[in-house]
Parts: structure tokens; sequence; C-alpha cells
């Protein structure tokens, strides 16, 4: 960034190389759509080249400063599109009311069944995740999936730290809800 | 502590973000509520699903596309260095430190540049005609204490006719005016002709003004002697403030370049991830 701001203009496409993977997966999880989130990736980026030079790298990590624009960015998607994630991923009890299996984890006895049980899983948990309230969602990914620490989460969302821990916990204790029937060891219910 | 806390407490542990306090408050805690004991235990469950939502690669067009809306970018707009805030007040600083030396060159020309008359040439040899047409002339009026000595009378047409005079060289006649020095009339020196001076002190200044009032031909007078004054050291104040001003502008552009430094480098690590 350092580069960047010197005048380099390369240096900016070396952090695209970087750092579009960690933040298609961040608006991926949080838009549910593909082409959404690489768009978003592509604005994030071209607004760190708009504004690239307000960052002071003494005062923050780039990281930090990264998802905080991307959480800007995302909540411009929102009120734009204003609209809820494109892909609302679907309810748990709907889910297994279509009759799904319910899957749990040693389910399968073959690597083919143990596959379909972890892909079911997943789906579960981005619906899950999904349907968790916009600051939850945000503070649960940047910690689970992207590990920023609580004092980061905090400076990208603009909330105190006290606040951070809660929205966690609040997130957790959701997410718990919603799989609690998927643990066959009960680890979960 | 309540349950309450204690469950907060128990995520915050999972992502190793309690203090020792805390750490101690809690182990005390869960040693002696099984509900929260459990509730660490689910949620401990949790967080290893979490890993099942892996990570997906972003497609290879994204890279293209980016790099092709980063050239758009920047033939619309080319990269500036330096922060907003920085360039704004540099053109700011640099707009006002212009302005304001020409105005106070434009205040200074009109104060400080006195027009004060040359001395009149040591001899001059005028036509018998021409001295007693200016003998009936208006007799200008003297200039007190201004150690230039003001033309007896106006100049007239046949005093500036040349070859008539006899005057000392140019150096001795206008010392410090490299302008007539280098380029001496062949004409002599006119006597209504002014020279310009700097005041360097407040009796040089009231003489500067009192001998521009008196080629005005202002009598002095208690009033006109108060007005000289008060110019006299408008005039020297000017002169101070200038150098002021100039020194106030160079410590607010250090100032100013010194609390806006280049960041020495970035703190980024190589997997996405901040460093520590």
């Amino acid at each position: 960034m350092a580069r960047f701001q010197a005048g380099d203009s390369s240096a900016m496409e070396e952090l695209f190389a970087r750092f579009q993977k960690s933040l298609f997966n961040f608006f991926y999880r949080m838009v549910g759509r593909r082409e959404t989130a690489e768009d978003l990736v592509q604005e994030t980026f071209l607004k760190l080249c708009r504004f690239g030079s307000s960052f002071r790298g003494s005062d923050a990590k780039f990281t930090t400063w990264l998802y905080s624009v991307a959480g800007n960015q995302y909540r411009d998607y929102l009120r734009h599109s204003a609209r809820r994630p494109e892909t609302p991923l679907p309810d748990l009890e709907q889910t297994y009311s279509d009759g799904l299996t319910e899957p749990t984890p040693d389910a399968g006895d073959s690597p083919v069944e143990d596959y379909l049980v972890r892909m079911e899983l997943r789906t579960v948990l981005e619906s899950a995740i999904g349907s968790l309230p916009e600051r939850e969602r945000l503070a649960i990914i940047l910690r689970e999936y992207h590990g920023l620490e609580y004092k980061e989460i905090a400076e990208a969302l603009g909330s105190p730290l006290g606040s951070v821990k809660v929205l966690i916990f609040r997130a957790r204790q959701r997410l718990r809800e919603k799989l609690k029937d998927l643990s066959a060891d009960g680890g979960m219910d | 502590m309540k349950c309450k806390k204690a469950k907060i407490l128990v995520s915050a542990s999972l992502d190793g973000e309690l203090s020792r306090r805390e750490q101690i408050a809690l182990q005390r805690h869960l040693s002696t509520c099984a509900g929260c004991a459990e509730e660490k235990a689910k949620l401990s469950a949790l967080r290893d699903a979490m890993p099942l939502w892996a990570d997906e690669e972003p497609s290879e067009r994204l890279a293209e596309s980016f790099a092709r809306r980063l050239q758009q970018l920047q033939r619309e707009k080319p990269v500036r260095r330096g922060g907003p805030v920085a360039r704004w007040l540099l053109g700011t600083a640099a707009a006002g430190a212009a302005t304001a030396l020409i105005m106070v060159g434009f205040l200074l020309h009109g104060l400080l540049v006195q027009q004060v008359p040359l001395p009149a040439p040591t001899k001059v040899v005028k036509p018998p005609a021409a001295t007693e047409k200016s003998a009936g002339s208006q007799p200008a009026p003297k200039a007190p204490s201004t150690g230039v000595s003001e033309p007896a009378s106006k100049p007239s047409v046949t005093s500036r006719e040349p070859d008539r005079v006899s005057s000392p060289p140019v150096r001795e006649r206008y010392p410090g005016r490299r302008y007539f020095a280098n380029r001496p009339s062949p004409h002599g020196p006119r006597p209504g002709k002014l020279a310009s001076r700097h005041p360097t002190s407040m009796a040089e200044a009231r003489q500067i003004v009192a001998a521009k009032m008196a080629a005005a031909g202002i009598a002095q007078d208690t009033a006109t002697t108060q007005v000289t004054d008060d110019l006299g050291e408008a005039g020297l104040a000017m002169n101070e403030t200038i150098e002021r001003v100039r020194g106030n502008l160079q410590k607010t552009v250090d100032l100013i370049v010194s609390a806006f430094p280049a960041p020495a480098d970035d703190t980024l690590d190589s997997n996405g991830g901040s460093a520590p």
C-alpha cells in the first residue's frame, strides 16, 4: 500500500492478486451469489485506488482497513439493491421437510457418503449464517473465516469492543439453534 | 458471575479474547455451573463445524476484469501522491502565500518606495530667458530636514538641454542607484526626476514622506507633520510585517511537510491475513 501511495500503480494489481480470494469469500458469504461477490470485490479495490491515500499504515493494519472498506461497500450494496442477499438460503425446517435425510457428521460409511454428508452440512451451515442479522453475520464471518481479532472487528464495524463480544456470542447462539438438529452426538443440542 | 455474562465470556474464550482475570473468573463459574459448562461444549462443537464452509476460488476473469477497470480509472484520474488533506493544506498555503506576497508587494510599493527628489545639478547653465521664466514661476516648497535638496524652481524645458550640465560622475550623484549608474543619461540628471528609496529608520521615513509632501506643494504644519509621522510608522511597520509573514510562511510549510510524512511500509502478510 505504501508503494501505491508513493505513485506505483502496479502495486494495486499486486494487492488485488494477494487479497482477491479472501475478499471474494467475504462477499460471497455475505451476499450468497458469486457474480455479485466478484463485482463487490472490484468495487472495493477501485475504492481503495480512489481513497488509498487516506490509509495510514502506522495507525492500522491494512487488512483491518480493507475489511472496513469492504463492510461499507456491502452496506452500500444493500442500500442500492434495497434487498437482502440475492439467494436467501433455505430455512432449515423447509430443507428437511422436503425429504432430505437428516445429516450427521459420521453418517457416511464410505468416502462418497461422507462427502455427501459434509456437503449437506455445509449447505445447512450456509443457510444458517445467511439467516443471521447483518451485523452478527459480519462479525462472525470476520472472526471465523478471516481470523480478525475482536479489536480489529470493532474497528471494521465501528463498534465498541464489548459490542463485538456480544455480537459474536449471539451469532453463535443463533447458529447453534439452527444447527441443533444436525448433531448426532448431541454436541450442539 | 451471572450465567448471562459467563456465556458471553465462554464464547470469547474460544477465540482467546479473555484477559487473565476474566479467565480465572470464568473457570471459577464453570466449576460450579453445569449449564454454562454445557454451553461451552456446544459452542466448541459449533466452532468445529464452521470450517465446513470452506473458501472458494473466484473466477479467473475477475483479475482480468479488474485490470481493465483499473487502467480505465487511471486514464480518467492519474494517481496522485499525498493525502487529500495534505494536498488541500499545501495548495491553500501556497495560494495564500502568493496572494499575501502580492498584496504586501503592492502596499510596499505604494507606501515604502517613496519617490525622492534628486539633487539638482551642481552647475546648470541656463539661457537667460529660461531663467527669467523660471524666476517668475511658483517657488517650490522647501523640504525640511530631508537632506535632499529640492530644485529651486520647477524644471523648464530648456534646463534639460544637453551638454549644458557640468555634473559629477554618475555614481557620486546617485549612490546606490545602479539603474542610473549603468545607464548614465547623456543629458545629465533631470532636476524633476524622482528616485526611489526604502526607509530603514523612523527618521529616514519621516524625511522621505516630508520630501514627497514638499514636492507636492503641501505645506508642513502640525496636522501634516502628524500625517508624516503616521505614514513613516506605517511604512516601517509594513517592513517588519513582510519579514514576519515570510518567516511564518516558511514555518507553516515546514510544519505541513513534517505533519504528512510518507508511510514507511505496509503491514501485509502473504496470505491475506494481518501481520503481527
